[in-house]
């Protein structure tokens, strides 16, 4: 079925962007903050980017792990502004830290959590650990008030799927049931527990070698408040997702298998019970012939010959790309946009305007 | 600069890598194909959680076991989970003892807890595969790894050396000097990134370059430009006259109700192409061999990963 594509974008103070790797995340959030921006009051783009490539395309250096104003970037690229833009880009162990002080009972245990070498592990790379973070400080901010608008460029090479199970599978991984062995309670408990826990821990010492067990045993007994923190945050998680104030823009590239890794996120959407805003496919080669191009005629190796072959080439491949757009429209129930494939690179401020333009 | 294929053919393990969405798993693919066509054991490495053998490969589902593809082409999802099955199997020598410990839910927390001990235990099943005898010989010919993106691949890169400076002895301490050993020989190991000639993946890609050359012990030994519009030569101007609105009758016959679309075409081509050219110059201060893979209009993955291998012959 097709909706009407009124600007179902704007009308929600939580924009969570989400898509596989390449496929122009950061660049659409930024033309989604630009665009929220023009339209008035004050626009947050928040990004979690080892690459820094919206630092690239804002023009800016370095953005620090806090909110940076950049509506004079606007103005100074001549686009008129009526509200105020802002970007960040978050660092995933800055924000672990500060949950750790926020959790910590005194000064003594934050300092025993922090310098444990297992927890800078989890930190910096625990699978989810990314998501986590970002997660943790867009609901932050939201707190906070301090935005009209949050755009939330997901971790750049997350599935858009595990993005939605992250904060469980985090949550999974601190589950306080398994970690028990590692409490005192243990050291008293029966003979063959202790029996399977001493296999267990052989077969690890032969896997990483000494001082891993016993740097992950003494975590394991500090991080206690972590552990409840993970647990409570894997539930607001879900229920920030699932709010009237959030939507999912989904971004997709144009080829055939990328727009049915869409359609499924899209279904797992639904199943989940969270609200696509919008499934934006980026780089579309639109046809540009009058109809579908005849067959070249001959191999011969003349100039005409060559324009001709990659013509035809070119035109088929939009004209089946086109189709495959088309059929997926009919199929997702959300709003399809379409951005072209633009000639120039977007990495401006007046590029991504442009970008902005087709939302 | 011209094209030159050989010295990520020339070793014996090859790891491609580069941005998402560039094509590394197609590239590393087609190499792969190629590999196979004049060898008799080619092994093809899958990394990422989420595979995408099955839409490269037809009637393949990427799983951990090795899978035969083709008269000599195999194919096979590295998995954090069984690799470790796999390896406490040789160590304990009781497989099903190496299942009960690897499917505890306890020693599966520790296992995804201990720092980098992930990406050791994949980078020891492809040392494992590397090392692996038939006879007198190799028992793969060659193996090309479809590996990380630029930040998880530079990760896995910083371990072996990362986990000698935590480690000193032991059976990990030999593991990580055995990776090492095999990793910074460039007889043994290429590492190759593929890009696009445009400025973000640039821009990864000489990050990553000067990262590995500056982190780590090894070195990048090729780049690999994807999706280059070629020139189509100009014939006396002829090709500019018509890029730049000018027609003849040759144009007009060939054309017909197409010439202005074809025009169209031509003007976003020839705009692409320098926008290419310029990002594609920045690629040569990397002082590397680039092997160009032209744009293929193609759709489907797999007949992609077919014509793209024949441009490695």
């Amino acid at each position: 079925m097709r909706h009407e594509k009124t600007s179902p974008l704007f009308d929600c103070p939580i924009v969570i962007v989400g898509g596989s790797g390449g496929v122009g995340k950061t660049s659409i959030s930024a033309a989604l903050g630009i665009k929220s921006a023009q339209q008035g009051g004050k626009t947050l783009v928040l990004t979690i980017d080892p690459a820094r490539r919206l630092a690239g395309a804002l023009g800016l250096s370095q953005l620090q792990d806090e909110p940076v104003e950049i509506t004079s970037k606007l103005r100074c690229a001549g686009l008129e502004t009526r509200g105020q833009l802002f970007a960040m880009m978050l660092d995933v162990e800055t924000t672990m830290n500060r949950v750790v002080r926020a959790c910590a009972a005194d000064p003594k245990q934050q300092n025993a959590i922090l310098q444990n070498p297992i927890y800078s592990s989890i930190a910096k790379r625990l699978s989810g650990s990314q998501e986590f973070a970002s997660m943790q400080r867009l609901q932050d901010i939201v707190r906070a008030k301090r935005f009209d608008r949050v755009i939330l460029d997901t971790p750049p090479s997350t599935h858009a799927l595990d993005f939605l199970s992250a904060p469980q599978r985090l949550a999974d991984f601190f589950d306080s049931r398994v970690l028990s062995v590692f409490s005192k309670a243990a050291r008293r408990s029966n003979r063959n527990f202790k029996l399977v826990r001493g296999l267990l821990l052989r077969a690890l010492d032969r896997l990483t070698g000494e001082g891993v067990i016993r740097d992950m045993a003494e975590f394991f007994v500090v991080a206690e408040p972590l552990l409840k923190h993970f647990e409570q945050q894997a539930g607001v998680v879900g229920a920030l997702l699932r709010s009237d104030s959030t939507k999912f823009v989904v971004v997709s590239g144009p080829s055939r298998p990328q727009l049915k890794e869409a359609l499924g996120f899209q279904n797992a959407l639904s199943t989940l019970h969270i609200a696509a805003g919008a499934v934006i496919v980026n780089r579309c080669l639109e046809p540009l012939g009058p109809e579908q191009p005849r067959e070249p005629r001959s191999n011969e190796n003349s100039l005409e010959s060559r324009v001709e072959h990659w013509y035809h080439l070119w035109e088929l491949k939009a004209r089946d790309q086109s189709d495959a757009v088309t059929q997926f429209e009919q199929a997702c129930e959300a709003p399809v946009l379409r951005i072209p494939a633009f000639a120039n690179p977007v990495n401006s401020i007046r590029a991504l305007h442009e970008m902005a333009g087709c939302l | 600069m011209a094209n030159q294929p050989k010295p990520m053919l020339s070793s014996r393990l090859v790891l491609v890598t580069g941005k998402g969405g560039v094509g590394k798993t197609l590239v590393s693919a087609a190499l792969a194909e190629q590999s196979a066509r004049r060898a008799s054991r080619v092994l093809w490495v899958e990394m990422a959680a989420r595979p995408r053998g099955g839409d490269v490969f037809a009637e393949y589902l990427p799983r951990y076991a090795t899978t035969q593809l083709d008269r000599s082409l195999w194919a096979t999802h590295l998995q954090l989970q069984p690799a470790i099955e796999e390896y406490l199997g040789i160590i304990f020598r009781v497989p099903l003892l190496a299942r009960m410990i690897s499917n505890n839910a306890l020693f599966q927390v520790l296992t995804a807890a201990t720092p980098g001990l992930d990406s050791l235990v994949m980078l020891g099943k492809i040392w494992y595969e590397f090392e692996r005898r038939d006879g007198s010989k190799p028992y793969w010919d060659q193996i090309i790894v479809d590996a990380p993106a630029t930040g998880h691949g530079l990760s896995l890169l910083r371990l072996p050396v990362a986990a000698l400076g935590v480690v000193s002895r032991g059976p990990v301490a030999d593991r990580a000097a055995d990776i090492n050993d095999m990793l910074s020989d460039t007889t043994k190991t290429s590492i190759v990134v593929v890009t696009q000639a445009e400025a973000l993946a640039v821009d990864e890609t000489m990050d990553l370059i000067r990262s590995v050359a500056m982190e780590t012990p090894y070195t990048v030994g090729q780049i690999v430009l994807n999706n280059v519009l070629t020139d189509f030569g100009d014939c006396q101007g002829r090709y500019q006259k018509w890029v730049d609105g000018g027609s003849d009758s040759a144009l007009r016959e060939r054309f017909g109700s197409h010439e202005s679309a074809a025009r169209a075409w031509m003007q976003l081509r020839e705009r692409r192409r320098k926008l290419q050219d310029e990002q594609r110059a920045r690629l040569f201060a990397a002082e590397l061999p680039i092997f160009e893979i032209p744009w293929l209009a193609e759709s489907c993955e797999k007949s992609l990963r077919r014509q793209m291998s024949r441009s490695f012959r």
